[in-house]
């Protein structure tokens, strides 16, 4: 039931609490990877070289784990890649590729469709709309960054 | 004549004749020239002989005279009638002919029209139904005999021998496969095998062998213990309990086995007697309990193979004695972990099968979980030789797998095998020929089903009424299931489980069950590892005999595990390709008078309408406005599924004319219904339990034959979910109820080769009131 809460509470444009579930940045390591990967997070061909993997401190009423619509949450007008649930703890990891400036991009939820569904110009509709709202960025720890050989070894750093 | 008869003597021979003596056309005549006998129209002059009757004799084996009752061959020449040919004085050439639905074979099963070696036995089987005769006529040459001798026959459509007595009309239901734990009767129907009332005989319950092992040994083995004797009846079916406590089923998930029914008190197979299997087919098989382990133990190891190459590989420690052995993937669903499925690898490895769990990249969509179920399929089976220090080498059958997935994995197994048949994608070690058999677990559907699209392959759908995330209700288009299981044109099956949740169908997700008499983990599991057994052996296997776990009432087969109360209601529909005829599937036609066959529809009940099976309003409370209140079978315009509803108050009926070229049912053997009860419409709220109804087909001649199938399974009462509107009451619950066609002429003349109605009645033996939706009214093997 709490999903399809979330979800009727999201067939809207974000508002002041899709813009704040997102609470803070924990963590974020900007890294480089010799080997790219594929970016299955948009609906628009990505490959992903470098980029930043944050850790957030989410409200868990947003992360419900649930294989129908969930929350999309986005960075700037990319879909962020989840890594793990995050549910219930509220502690996300999400892989930020390098075409969003996670400095200068707001985190928010918006819309439930899936993000291989999300492309540009469903992104670009979503941040103005975030922006409308009131959505800004976070602050976001300085960090160390790495180089790593490809996705798996990132997803290491997770472990 | 009196003379004429004095002279031939009991055999047809004249008393002996002076050899001096010759033939003159029909005279005998000496060398004088003096006529001595003219021979008779039915005889021929043979110098040397006299006058010889030449009228050919035919004697059935095992008959009383009646029509001789002729059936299809289940394979070469059994289940043949023998049929001796003779001549008196057994000399000269026989020329046999036939006008019928029957044809002549000599012992090796080739086509005879003359035998001249006499006596000579031939082999009648049925090529079709009716009335036939076999004509014997004299063809020595040119010698001018008259007579022919003729045997009426009748073809009769092939029907099982083994069922059990059923407790409403007609009394009996024929069984291909039991429960291990259910006794096997033997019926013999004294309608359909009149040519053998009276005649003693004895039933064996033999092990199942091919024709090949009959032709080598036909001696008759019985394997219950107790060899039943009995005397065909004159009238009536006569139930033969033929094995009260038959073994368990252990070692093997069924034990297939043949019934004889022995004329002639010689213990052996021969034409004539009543045959049930021999041959390709089987005459029944018992079905062990599909939930209990398998006779192996099992391995299993983790590894990574890379960015979302991780897997969980089960199998059983002695394969390397098996062979290669087909392969099972899991695909798990959002939020799920490979590791959370090991009830099912662990189950299925340990009846002899491989099995992968695999990680599985479903948060982005069902695109990315389709191209992780494709990936890491290919990674095992180029990676075997190496996995598990090579245990697995050389050991797996890549032509021969089964997708299983699970909620977004579960659409993400069908959106997989949708991208190959497309061309989207080209694994490098399997094609979709090897995909043998997709299973969903409450999958979602999120893609149109022309994306999401089972295609061809066979599949099997199972979910569970309580489910509180892909929850099946009418205001989620991406729950709603059943619109990828009625895309699928293979053949297919459904199971909806009373009371069980999302996540009782792993290990460790979170408790999201909604509604009343939640069944738990434990039983959903222990339902579905019968389900994926079967799954496994029918599709994967090639075992024909566990199709009836999908094809029957699951109370037949419900395992040991599971609460005696399980609801469950399951659906199964041939592969189209099969081409069984199709009265009215409600596709073709709009107007409630007419069905998609052409065939006119009368009807008395109320309420009838027609529509795609779309719930109108989004919303489960009652509305007269919205005739398809609950369905969920079609939700965007792509979706095509389409039925009728209605309901009754008292005695009613749905009546169908058969159009001319459907009339001829013989080259089937079930009749299909697929019904559900209409979700909390008020005559469903007054039933408030089960509901079923009889069928009635109706001959040319008028002749009727019924079946009232609720003791063979019942559509349930709607799960009493509350959620979704005024009162209680879920998604549409279709069930296919599959009656024998021989059941309809059992204590009927009904001709099944002639079906002139399909007539569904209600408010009799059956429910009144009541209120369903109705689907697929069609013929079936």
């Amino acid at each position: 039931m709490i999903p399809l809460l979330v979800h009727l509470a999201l067939a809207a444009p974000p508002d002041s609490d899709a813009c704040h579930a997102v609470r803070s940045v924990v963590s974020a390591t900007p890294f480089t990877l010799t080997t790219p990967y594929r970016y299955e997070w948009s609906a628009d061909a990505l490959d992903v070289t470098s980029g930043t993997l944050l850790v957030l401190d989410v409200d868990p009423t947003w992360l419900v784990p649930s294989d129908t619509h969930q929350p999309t949450l986005f960075a700037g007008a990319l879909p962020v890649e989840r890594i793990g649930t995050g549910y219930p703890s509220g502690r996300l990891v999400v892989v930020v590729p390098a075409v969003v400036d996670v400095a200068r991009a707001p985190l928010y939820f918006s819309g439930s469709d899936l993000p291989e569904r999300v492309d540009a110009a469903a992104g670009k509709r979503a941040l103005d709309a975030a922006t409308a709202a009131g959505c800004a960025p976070l602050q976001v720890p300085a960090a160390k960054a790495v180089t790593l050989d490809g996705r798996a070894a990132l997803l290491r750093l997770t472990d | 004549m009196i003379l004429l008869l004095a002279l031939l003597g009991c055999h047809g021979k004249p008393d002996p004749v002076d050899t001096s003596t010759t033939c003159d056309g029909a005279d005998l005549v000496t060398s004088d020239g003096a006529v001595v006998e003219t021979c008779a129209d039915d005889a021929v002059c043979v110098t040397g002989e006299g006058c010889v009757a030449c009228t050919p004799s035919l004697t059935a084996l095992y008959s009383n005279g009646s029509p001789v009752r002729v059936e299809p061959a289940s394979s070469g020449a059994l289940r043949s009638r023998a049929v001796e040919v003779g001549l008196p004085g057994q000399v000269g050439t026989v020329e046999l002919v036939i006008d019928g639905p029957v044809s002549v074979l000599d012992a090796d099963g080739a086509p005879v029209t003359t035998v001249s070696t006499l006596p000579a036995t031939v082999y009648l089987v049925a090529t079709g139904s009716g009335p036939a005769t076999l004509t014997a006529r004299f063809a020595g040459g040119t010698l001018p005999c008259a007579y022919d001798a003729t045997l009426d026959l009748e073809a009769i459509p092939p029907a099982s021998l083994a069922g059990r007595p059923r407790s409403l009309a007609p009394g009996w239901e024929h069984v291909e496969s039991y429960r291990d734990v259910d006794p096997v009767y033997v019926g013999i129907d004294a309608d359909r095998y009149a040519d053998r009332v009276g005649l003693p005989f004895h039933v064996y319950v033999t092990a199942h062998k091919t024709a090949d092992e009959w032709g080598t040994d036909p001696s008759l083995v019985d394997v219950t213990g107790a060899v039943e004797a009995g005397t065909v009846p004159e009238s009536g079916l006569l139930q033969v309990e033929a094995w009260s406590t038959p073994p368990l089923v252990v070692d093997h998930p069924t034990e297939r086995y043949d019934v004889v029914v022995d004329f002639g008190d010689d213990g052996t197979l021969d034409p004539g007697d009543l045959v049930d299997g021999p041959g390709e087919a089987f005459g029944f098989s018992m079905v062990g309990d599909l939930s209990l382990s398998g006779p192996h133990a099992v391995e299993q190891v983790d590894i990574d193979g890379g960015s979302f190459l991780g897997e969980r590989i089960y199998w059983p420690s002695d394969l390397a004695t098996m062979g290669p052995r087909p392969l099972v993937v899991i695909s798990h669903g959002n939020g799920h972990q490979f590791t959370w499925y090991d009830y099912i690898g662990e189950h299925l490895a340990s009846w002899g099968y491989v099995v992968m769990a695999h990680e599985n990249n479903t948060g982005p969509g069902i695109n990315a979980a389709s191209k992780t179920t494709l990936s890491n399929t290919d990674y095992l089976l180029a990676n075997q030789d190496t996995i598990a220090g090579g245990a697995l080498a050389g050991l797996i059958d890549g032509t021969r797998i089964g997708w299983i997935g699970h909620s977004r994995g579960g659409e993400g197994v069908v959106r997989a095998y949708d991208r190959m048949i497309e061309g989207e994608s080209t694994p490098e070690e399997f094609t979709t020929d090897d995909i043998r058999v997709i299973t969903s677990i409450a999958p979602t559907v999120f893609y149109e089903v022309t994306d999401s699209d089972p295609h061809d392959v066979p599949y099997f759908l199972i979910a569970g009424t309580a489910d509180g995330d892909v929850n099946g209700g009418v205001d989620c288009d991406e729950c709603d299931f059943y619109r990828i299981w009625e895309a699928g044109t293979g053949p297919k099956a459904s199971a909806y489980v009373h009371g069980a949740g999302h996540n009782d169908f792993n290990c460790c997700g979170f408790d999201d069950a909604t509604g009343p008499d939640l069944i738990g983990r434990d039983e959903a599991q222990v339902i579905a590892r019968g389900y994926f057994l079967a799954m496994a052996g029918a599709w994967l296997d090639d075992d024909a005999s566990l199709l009836d776990v999908f094809r029957r009432e699951y109370a037949g087969f419900t395992p040991s595990g599971a609460g005696a109360g399980v609801i469950l209601a399951n659906t199964y529909r041939d592969a189209e390709s099969v081409g069984a005829p199709v009265f009215d599937d409600f596709q073709e036609e709009d107007d409630t008078r007419v069905a998609s066959s052409g065939g006119a529809v009368t009807a008395t009940v109320d309420e009838l309408a027609e529509d795609k099976l779309e719930d109108a309003d989004s919303q489960f409370t009652w509305s007269a406005d919205d005739p398809m209140n609950g369905m969920t079978h079609a939700t965007t315009y792509i979706d095509r599924a389409r039925g009728a509803t209605f309901s009754w108050t008292g005695a009613a009926s749905w009546s169908l004319a058969v159009v001319a070229d459907q009339a001829d049912t013989t080259a089937w053997t079930t009749l299909a219904v697929s019904y559900a009860q209409l979700s909390r419409h008020p005559n469903t709220v007054a039933v408030a339990g089960p509901l079923a109804f009889g069928i009635t087909l109706v001959d040319e001649d008028g002749v009727e034959g019924h079946v009232d199938f609720a003791d063979q399974g019942e559509a349930p009462e709607p799960y009493q979910r509350t959620d979704g509107g005024t009162g209680a009451g879920w998604a549409d619950e279709f069930v296919t109820v599959r009656v024998p066609l021989a059941d309809f002429t059992v204590g009927s003349m009904l001709d099944l080769s002639r079906i002139a109605t399909v007539r569904l009645d209600f408010g009799g033996v059956g429910t009144a009131p009541g209120a369903i939706g109705l689907d697929n009214v069609e013929l079936s093997r």
